[in-house]
Order: structure tokens, then C-alpha cells, then sequence
């Protein structure tokens, strides 16, 4: 992996004897999305909070910007995050821009980031609105405003699309996707919508039960799906009987065509090339694929979580 | 802590918090003008003990009820935005316990220094001037403020619904005001509310041939202001370790 912002080692948290968050050693990679999946339940809000030090861990380690956390440096390195957990803060007799302005006084930040991030946001024309009468929508925006107040290095961002309708979450999606380029911020996201993940990480983290049981690129994610080739021919029995003798695999016969174990590129180009040479019309030849879903559906089903 | 303070003071705009506490002396106001409207001043000797005796009764009254709305206010602005993460992430607990102190603090002192301005400006009408007296009146109410306001901000601080440490200071108030009547029970050193009567240093002779009221002086009951004082400073420990422990628990 790339340099690495946040390290977590056998980070663990017991709550009432139940190992909610077990050793797990997270590594999040600097400039990079970092998307941390896992269903309700899983241990990912226990596990932000313990990056954030808003609770202690019972176990383990914190190294934030190659720091290791504890109780008195906790806000030092704080200073240079920003972050948004569960459902949005906000004071709803303050107007978005005062709301902003506690966070400015309290960081010791200058009034003027309040306008950038609010633009950042696309929130300028609602800045003098009380926050109480905001959507949900734009609670999650002014929330992330708030995150993004001092161009923060790091960005934690704990199920930032719950309860949006479609549209914010595609907002608030293209908004985060931007985040890395534009300033170089790395982000870590938790969210239990695996598509959504998909649609946003550069890496990934999946956790389940309190245990940690993927984590890499999402390139490697989705390589693991790709479980099966399927080939459409004019004669699919004659193929499959030509494969078999010629290529020493046994096809298995569907609606879709002859399915194939997954193979890599050169033994499906000479699989093709035998067919040819077999005066076998080929239609069609394509990759099968598990979603993200199956993917860890089977993750969780191999490590009995 | 000015930062802290600052953005306290934010947090309570539009929360007439502030118009509270003048609309609360401004009743005090009128009350003391109504009471000392149809006194002679040059027949009257004790006129100056009957202003601070009314001064402290009219505090038991209206004080208590004021300070658990305070608490509740500031309070319930973190409970409504769940807004404890937020700050947790910006500033050590502790200072966020110490800021709501320090606001609440800061109001008392303002709100006290008020009517001991008042009772001066009494003290100036008659003619009286006792820099002791002025001094007692403000420690005494400034206290028992302090340890009201303490004792309601535990409640407030965690209870979803904000009426529950408000029927418990209207509770407070009526047994605080009982205590004046009930000399002969201990209530008025065991309960917080009745230490507006614990601490007025006034006796009253009532004689019912003439009916006639004398107010006169007593000695200061130094001994329940420091246990007043002890009081406040465990309920603060108390509050706050339980504050601490409560965040890291959200």
C-alpha cells in the first residue's frame, strides 16, 4: 500500500465482555478514499469513533499522520481532520453560517473558510437559514461543511449518505469523489451500501462481526469476482466436446451457454483458437462476475462470521 | 477559555436566555418597589433588613425556576443537535463541561450583581450604607444560584425531556419556600432551595397586639455558607465525572 495516514494495530473494543471491534489493523492509505464497508453492526461507527478518540479502545494502537493517539494529543492531531459521524450536529437556532462560525472559533480558523466551504458545499444561498429549517440533505452538507472547515489532511465520513434521497446521495458522492483531487484530502467513509462504496473507493475495508476480512485495493475486490467464462457458440455441444478433448477442462452445459471455470487470459485465448479451428462459430465470450455483494456474502460464509 | 466562552455565547443566541434573567429582575423590581411603596422610612427603623429579608424570599420564589430554565437551556442545545460528538472533536471533554460552567457562572454573577445593585440603591434611598451587609447579600445569593444551578445542570445535561429538572425545581421552590414557614424541621439545610433562608441573616418579631413586624439583624451564618460552598464544589465534581464518563459512552 501507499504511504499511510491511519495505522490501527489489534485495535479492539469490549463492551460488556462482547468483543464489538476485535484486533483489527486498518491501513488507509494518504490521498486516497478509503471506503470502510461492513452491515450494521459490524463494528464501523465503534471503530471511527476510536480514530476520533471519542471513545477509548480496550486494545491496541492509533497512529494518525504517524502519530500514536493517546488522551493529550488526541485534539493536536484532531486539528488537521475533519469529520462527520452517524447523523448530522448541528445548533438549530443558529443559522448554517453561526453554526460554522463555532467550529471557526473553536479551531481558532479564520471567519473567511466558512465561505469556501459553504461553496464547497453549494450551500451559499442557505448560509443565513436556521439549521433547524433545513432537509436532512442539507444538514449532511452543512455537516460536511463543518468537516472541510481548515483544509483538513484527513477526512472521517461515518455513513455520510444516510437518509438521502438519491439525488443527495449523487451529490454527495461526486462531492467526496472531488475531495482527493482537488486538495489532496484522504478519505475514510463507512457505509453498509456496497455499491456505494464501489462508487467512491480507491481501497477497502470490510469488516464483519468486529473482524477485519478484506482489505486492499478495490481492483482486488473485484478481481475475486470474477468466478466463471461463459461461451456462446452456433454448436454449443460440439464446442463443449472439442474443449474437453482438446483443452482438458470439463465445461458444464447452461441456458446461457458452456460455462467455464475461471481461466486467465492465455488459456481463454487458446480455448477461443480451438473452437476457431473447429470450424465453431463463436458469438459471444464473457466474464462472469460476482457483484460486490456475493463477494462478501461468500467473504463472511469463509470466515464463519 | 475566551474561545470557549465565545462560542458558549453563541450557542445561546436566540435562546432568550438573557431576557430571561431581565424579565426576572425586572419582577424583583417591582416587587420591591410594591413592598416598600407605603412605608414610612422615618418611622420604620428595620426597613433596611425588611429589604433584604424580601430580597432573599423573593429569590426563593422566582430564582430557583429561572436557573433550571437556564440549565435546561444550555443543555438542551447539545441533547436537541446531538452535538457532543462535534465538540468532543475539537475540544477535551473537560473544557466543554467548564465552558457551560463558565456561561453559567458568568449569568449568575451578572444576574446577582443586579440586584445587589438594587439593594444599594435601596440602601442609598435610606440612607443606610453597609459595605458588610451589601458584600453578605451578594455572597449569600450568589451561592445558593451556584448550587442550584449545579444541582439542575446534572439533570439537565441528560434528561431527553427537559420539563423533568423543571418540575423538579418548581418542586424545589415550593419546599424552599415552605422552609421559611417551618422553622422547627431541618428541610431548609438539607435541600438546596432552602438555603435562601438558611443564609438571610434577618429575624422578625411579630407582635400580634400591635400588629407590628420588627425585622432586625443576626449574626452571619458563616458555618452553612461553607457547607454551601462544600456542597457546590462536590456537586460540580460530581456532575462533571459524570459528564466525562457519559460522552465517552455516546
Amino acid at each position: 500500500m501507499d504511504n499511510q495516514l491511519i495505522k490501527t494495530q489489534e485495535l479492539t473494543k469490549i463492551y460488556h465482555g462482547r468483543k464489538v471491534v476485535d484486533n483489527i489493523s486498518l491501513c488507509v492509505p494518504e490521498g486516497k478514499i478509503y471506503g470502510f464497508l461492513g452491515p450494521n453492526g459490524a463494528g464501523k461507527s465503534t471503530t471511527m469513533k476510536m480514530l476520533l478518540g471519542l471513545i477509548d479502545p480496550s486494545g491496541g494502537k492509533i497512529s494518525i499522520f504517524g502519530k500514536e493517539m493517546n488522551r493529550k494529543n488526541r485534539i493536536s492531531i484532531l486539528k488537521q481532520t475533519g469529520s462527520l459521524i452517524e447523523s448530522p450536529s448541528y445548533y438549530g437556532n443558529l443559522t448554517g453560517y453561526e453554526n460554522l462560525k463555532i467550529s471557526c472559533i473553536l479551531k481558532k480558523l479564520p471567519f473567511s473558510e466558512i465561505s469556501r466551504v459553504l461553496s464547497v458545499v453549494r450551500m451559499e444561498g442557505n448560509k443565513n437559514k436556521k439549521a433547524s429549517q433545513y432537509s436532512l440533505g442539507m444538514k449532511q452538507r452543512l455537516g460536511l461543511a463543518n468537516a472541510l472547515l481548515g483544509k483538513p489532511s484527513l477526512l472521517l465520513l461515518d455513513e455520510p449518505t444516510n437518509g438521502l434521497d438519491p439525488a443527495g446521495i449523487h451529490e454527495m458522492r461526486s462531492l467526496i469523489r472531488s475531495l482527493p483531487e482537488e486538495y489532496g484530502t484522504t478519505i475514510m467513509i463507512s457505509s453498509h451500501l456496497l455499491s456505494e462504496m464501489e462508487q467512491v473507493s480507491d481501497y477497502i475495508g470490510i469488516i464483519s462481526s468486529g473482524k477485519i476480512i478484506f482489505q486492499d485495493k478495490l481492483l482486488k475486490l473485484q478481481e475475486l469476482g470474477s468466478e466463471s467464462i461463459i461461451i456462446n457458440t452456433d454448436d454449443n455441444l460440439k464446442a463443449s466436446s472439442v474443449i474437453k478433448e482438446n483443452m482438458n477442462i470439463n465445461p458444464e452445459m447452461s441456458n446461457n451457454g458452456i460455462i467455464l471455470p475461471f481461466m486467465d487470459n492465455t488459456t481463454v485465448s487458446q480455448t477461443v483458437k480451438c473452437l476457431v479451428n473447429n470450424n465453431i462459430n463463436i458469438y459471444r465470450v464473457t466474464d462472469k462476475t460476482k457483484n460486490l455483494e456475493e463477494i462478501y456474502l461468500s467473504m463472511v460464509k469463509e470466515n464463519g462470521l | 477559555m475566551i474561545r470557549i466562552l465565545k462560542a458558549e455565547s453563541l450557542k445561546l443566541k436566540r435562546r432568550y436566555v438573557y431576557l430571561m434573567f431581565a424579565m426576572s429582575l425586572f419582577v424583583i423590581f417591582l416587587w420591591m418597589c410594591y413592598s416598600l411603596s407605603d412605608l414610612d422610612f422615618n418611622k420604620f427603623s428595620g426597613i433596611f433588613a425588611l429589604a433584604n429579608t424580601d430580597l432573599f424570599l423573593i429569590n426563593t420564589i422566582i430564582s430557583p425556576v429561572i436557573i433550571a430554565a437556564f440549565a435546561t437551556r444550555l443543555a438542551d442545545i447539545e441533547l436537541i443537535g446531538n452535538t457532543y460528538k462535534w465538540l468532543s472533536c475539537m475540544q477535551n471533554t473537560k473544557s466543554i463541561f467548564k465552558g457551560k460552567v463558565a456561561v453559567g457562572v458568568i449569568c449568575i454573577f451578572l444576574y446577582t450583581l443586579f440586584q445587589c445593585a438594587f439593594y444599594i440603591l435601596i440602601g442609598i434611598k435610606m440612607d443606610f450604607y453597609s459595605a458588610e451587609k451589601f458584600t453578605m447579600f451578594f455572597i449569600s445569593v450568589f451561592a445558593v444560584l451556584l448550587a442550584l444551578f449545579m444541582f439542575q445542570l446534572n439533570f439537565s445535561l441528560w434528561s431527553k425531556n427537559q420539563l423533568t429538572p423543571l418540575f423538579i425545581s418548581i418542586g424545589g421552590t415550593f419546599a424552599g419556600l415552605f422552609s421559611w414557614f417551618l422553622p422547627q424541621y431541618p428541610l431548609r439545610f438539607i435541600i438546596p432551595w432552602g438555603y435562601f433562608c438558611v443564609l438571610c441573616n434577618n429575624g422578625i418579631n411579630y407582635d400580634s397586639v400591635s400588629r407590628y413586624t420588627e425585622y432586625y439583624w443576626t449574626g452571619y451564618p458563616y458555618f452553612w455558607l461553607v457547607v454551601l460552598i462544600v456542597y457546590i464544589v462536590l456537586q460540580y465534581m460530581y456532575t462533571r465525572g459524570k459528564f466525562i464518563t457519559k460522552i465517552q459512552e455516546m
